[in-house]
């Protein structure tokens, strides 16, 4: 028979105790002032929570980040509507998304008074939903040991060079997105008619082409050398290179996709005071200059913060001015079909 | 021995330790490469240092694994606990049933046990919103008890079974009422059982993914999911010392289980003399 | 007086209704329902006319069945060697099994990720003996994916095969070899059949496992190759259409239970059932 002497009674009383404490813990973190903020999966949620954390901690309110792409942020944010709560106080999207948004009626009109860094803003910056914090420069990311410079979409499927070292990734990205309408343009279709882009992605699936889940992954394989080239934002090369990885970045000759990034207000978010001290720490110039440094380098959309050195090797004067701005109009209602034709292109 | 027996032993053993090797291999790769001194995961390692485990454990730099360990961790031992309060006695009443009523509710107790754990996930997720439950840290308790519970039910009704009758009958005899007979001599005997079975559900609802993927709200980031991510994003090598942490656990807690358990396997085997 | 009862299970019964068996029936609910309110089957008829959604299903259903198949064939010695183990060998045989089992299938998954990987030592042992030209990642295809699964899957199979081994009485084999039999033919006729039902028991396990494995799919397999689980999630996470979600999640659980279902009727099979 068995000897132990547990006093059993203690035990489970303390472990309860020991357990509900941090619950009631947390009930209590949300009356004193805390928001969950959705942030783009990687160094976008790395940075904000290090930098725009200690921020609004000190201003008495707790920051959770909660990694989500843009368009993952949209369905949470419909599963919750309909319960209620939001799953998020704010979130961090593209105008594609912001339109979504809008329609679905998730977001609200932000109040620019409230935002005492509003006026130092880029006019472009300003929305009526709220403040761009960034304008992400998409083109592509190469190992310039490895491959060339590419130049086009096109160069890509058609040189040999590169066959067999590219990785493609599918719509669940909004930098995916536009790049595939772009390589549709480039092959003779447009938002409307993708079919050119999945026609060449078949083909090149033939000849070795290297496909990815999420732009994390890619940025994996990269970092083992199974792909040389991959599409990303210029923050995405820098966030490399700040790792110690080889990594340049390349403009598409045809004009590269920009996708400006905007903080909206969750509709129904039980502490909108947070959400507005968030918005401000994120647009203001201590944060937004950190922001410009490596290892993030982003676009500062804050007119008191000068582009790093740094960031204007990346892109010149005329890079900004051949940007292109996706008709998210044309792009949103036909992405979920354009999601499930991937799949079955590239499923084996 | 004959020949054609020795020849059998052999290939038995070595087809058998090969493929237990092949079983066991990862783990020991994964706790190999915890030690790596270098900066990316490879295996064998660059060389060996604890530096990954300082970083792990430093708050500074690791605060997010931290968060999501805490939450696993809260998440495991209310499991144990309420697998502990509905499944053992449930484990306890099943042995006195008879045949026929047995027959019905024993599988539909073990039922969560064999069916996709993916599946109850998105179902619940369903259900409980219908209700008003949204994703949170107790929801995805409340979805580990369902589905582990069953794990503590088959480990205490093993020992269950054995129990001798007469022994309550005595204490009841002497005039003890049902509940402190309950707790001064069935709870006890049934020790091992419920040792047994909190260990499992601790490690199952630390180690599960799909339950939390649909019942953690974006506050509750739980160990699994924030290690899947780290796998994908860039093969952080803290993923390893998270691993050699973990196995440590299971190491530990096996090792104890046996010691726990050990007099009865000893009795079981006395039962069936080789 | 038998004390215990419906009073003692009556919490857990509830809580099995309430907390599993209903949200099942609301998920088979879910996916019966028509979009314009109601009931009906559009949510299949769409399911099916997916392209893509039967090429899921038959692959995420073979790779359940290779999987079993792996894992019987690596378990199977492992059984036999077992079966012939004296109790410290045997206790030695549980412990190296539950070991893996408990730790995470996300740490096991990601092992495999390094071991096969370009600069892994698979990769180098192979090209070092000269069998491969270069270097090269094992990951991203189905026999990686196979091979990962058969390893985490494996003790699920070995547990019930270990415990009815382990209960089974080996006066049986005596018997058997005192009339002269070898061990081959013990193995065939005498211990299979009596580790049948644990094997079965297994198989369900492996099956149901196997094919829910998310984690290592994804990780694994990479975007190319789509089993049901990620369909479900897409479904769910990204475009949010919860009827089809559960139309799916249906289909898997109405496929694992009537394979559940073969197994149970398999294995009351006369020659098959259990002895003592």
């Amino acid at each position: 028979m068995l000897n132990l002497k547990l006093p059993r009674r203690s035990v489970v009383v303390g472990l309860g105790g020991l357990v509900a404490a941090p619950m009631f813990g947390v009930s209590r973190a949300n009356a004193a002032g805390s928001i969950v903020a959705a942030a783009f999966p990687g160094s976008w949620e790395d940075s904000y929570r290090t930098v725009i954390g200690p921020v609004l901690k000190s201003a008495g309110t707790e920051l959770v980040l909660a990694p989500a792409l843009a368009q993952d942020q949209i369905a949470r944010l419909r599963a919750s509507q309909a319960r209620g709560k939001p799953a998020f106080d704010a979130m961090m999207v593209s105008p594609g998304q912001t339109a979504t948004a809008i329609e679905n009626g998730l977001i609200e009109k932000i109040d620019p008074s409230k935002l005492k860094n509003w006026s130092k803003l880029l006019p472009g910056a300003r929305t009526e939903w709220g403040p761009n914090v960034t304008i992400e420069i998409t083109g592509f990311a190469y190992n310039p040991r490895l491959v060339p410079k590419p130049r086009t979409y096109r160069e890509l499927f058609e040189n040999p060079v590169y066959q067999g070292k590219v990785g493609w990734s599918g719509f669940g990205s909004n930098t995916a997105t536009i790049a595939w309408v772009e390589i549709a343009k480039a092959f003779g279709g447009s938002e409307d008619d993708l079919s050119p882009a999945f026609r060449i992605l078949a083909d090149s699936l033939k000849k070795g082409a290297v496909i990815t889940s999420n732009n994390q992954q890619q940025m994996a394989l990269y970092q083992q050398n199974e792909i040389a080239v991959f599409i990303s934002t210029v923050g995405n090369v820098a966030n490399l290179r700040g790792r110690g990885v080889q990594c340049d970045f390349a403009h598409p000759t045809t004009g590269s996709p920009a996708l400006p990034v905007a903080l909206h207000l969750v509709k129904g978010s039980t502490n909108p005071n947070a959400v507005y001290q968030y918005m401000d720490a994120a647009i203001s110039a201590d944060v937004q200059r950190q922001f410009s440094m490596p290892p993030t380098e982003v676009l500062p959309t804050n007119t008191d913060v000068p582009l790093t050195a740094s960031l204007k090797t990346f892109i010149t004067e005329a890079d900004m001015r051949n940007l292109i701005y996706p008709n998210w109009a044309k792009i949103n209602p036909n992405r979920a079909a354009w999601s499930a034709e991937f799949d079955r292109v590239v499923k084996k | 021995m004959v020949e054609g027996d020795r020849l059998f032993r052999a290939v038995v053993a070595g087809l058998g330790w090969l493929a237990i090797a092949f079983m066991v291999a990862p783990v020991a790769v994964a706790l190999v490469m915890s030690f790596t001194a270098g900066q990316t995961l490879k295996f064998p390692p660059d060389g060996f240092s604890l530096r990954w485990y300082y970083v792990l454990f430093d708050p500074l730099r690791s605060a997010p694994i931290h968060t999501a360990i805490w939450n696993s961790l809260q998440i495991a031992v209310l499991s144990v606990l309420g697998a502990f309060l509905f499944a053992m006695p449930a484990a306890y009443g099943a042995t006195r049933l008879k045949g026929k009523v047995s027959a019905i509710v024993e599988p539909l107790m073990l039922a969560p046990l064999v069916l996709p754990t993916l599946v109850y996930g998105l179902a619940a997720l369903i259900a409980f919103s219908n209700v008003g439950l949204r994703p949170s840290l107790p929801l995805v308790v409340l979805g580990h008890i369902v589905v582990f519970g069953p794990l503590m039910f088959r480990a205490c009704i093993a020992i269950a079974q054995r129990l001798d009758p007469n022994l309550e009958e005595a204490s009841t005899l002497l005039g003890v009422g049902a509940l402190m007979t309950f707790l001064r001599i069935t709870l006890p005997l049934m020790l091992p059982g419920i040792l047994a079975g909190a260990f499992l559900v601790f490690m199952h609802s630390l180690d599960n993914v799909s339950i939390s993927l649909f019942l953690a709200d974006a506050r509750t980031s739980v160990l699994p999911l924030r290690m899947f991510a780290m796998i994908e994003e860039s093969l952080d090598v803290r993923v390893a010392s998270i691993s050699g942490v973990l196995i440590a656990v299971v190491f530990v807690g096996l090792f104890l289980a046996r010691r726990v358990l050990e007099p009865s396997r000893r009795n079981k085997n006395l039962d069936n003399p080789t | 007086m038998t004390r215990g009862g419906i009073p003692f299970l009556a919490p857990m019964l509830a809580l099995s209704v309430a907390g599993f068996l209903v949200p099942l029936v609301v998920l088979a609910a879910f996916s019966f329902s028509d979009p314009a309110g109601g009931f009906g089957v559009a949510n299949y008829a769409k399911l099916f006319a997916d392209p893509l959604a039967l090429p899921v299903l038959f692959d995420t259903l073979a790779l359940g069945f290779k999987v079993v198949v792996t894992t019987t064939l690596v378990g199977l010695p492992i059984a036999v060697l077992f079966w012939y183990a004296g109790p410290r060998e045997r206790s030695l045989i549980v412990f190296l099994t539950l070991l893996p089992m408990l730790v995470s299938n996300v740490v096991r998954t990601f092992a495999w990720i390094v071991i096969l990987g370009r600069q892994g030592p698979v990769s180098q042992t192979l090209a070092g003996l000269g069998f491969i030209s270069a270097p090269r990642s094992f990951l991203f295809n189905e026999t990686s994916i196979v091979v990962v699964l058969t390893q985490i899957e494996l003790p699920l199979l070995l547990l019930p095969v270990l415990a009815i081994l382990s209960r089974t009485d080996r006066s049986y084999v005596s018997a058997a070899e005192t009339l002269g039999a070898g061990p081959w033919r013990i193995l065939a006729t005498v211990v299979l059949p009596l580790a049948a039902p644990g094997i079965l028991a297994g198989w369900v396990l492996v099956f149901a496992s196997a094919t829910t494995s998310y984690v290592t799919h994804a990780a694994i397999g990479g975007a190319r190759f789509i089993y049901l689980p990620q369909y479900i999630y897409r479904e769910v996470a990204v475009l949010f259409q919860w009827p089809a979600a559960a139309t799916v999640a249906f289909v898997l659980l109405a496929t694992t239970g009537i394979i559940m279902a073969a197994m149970a009727l398999l294995s009351r099979h006369p020659r098959l059932a259990a002895h003592g």
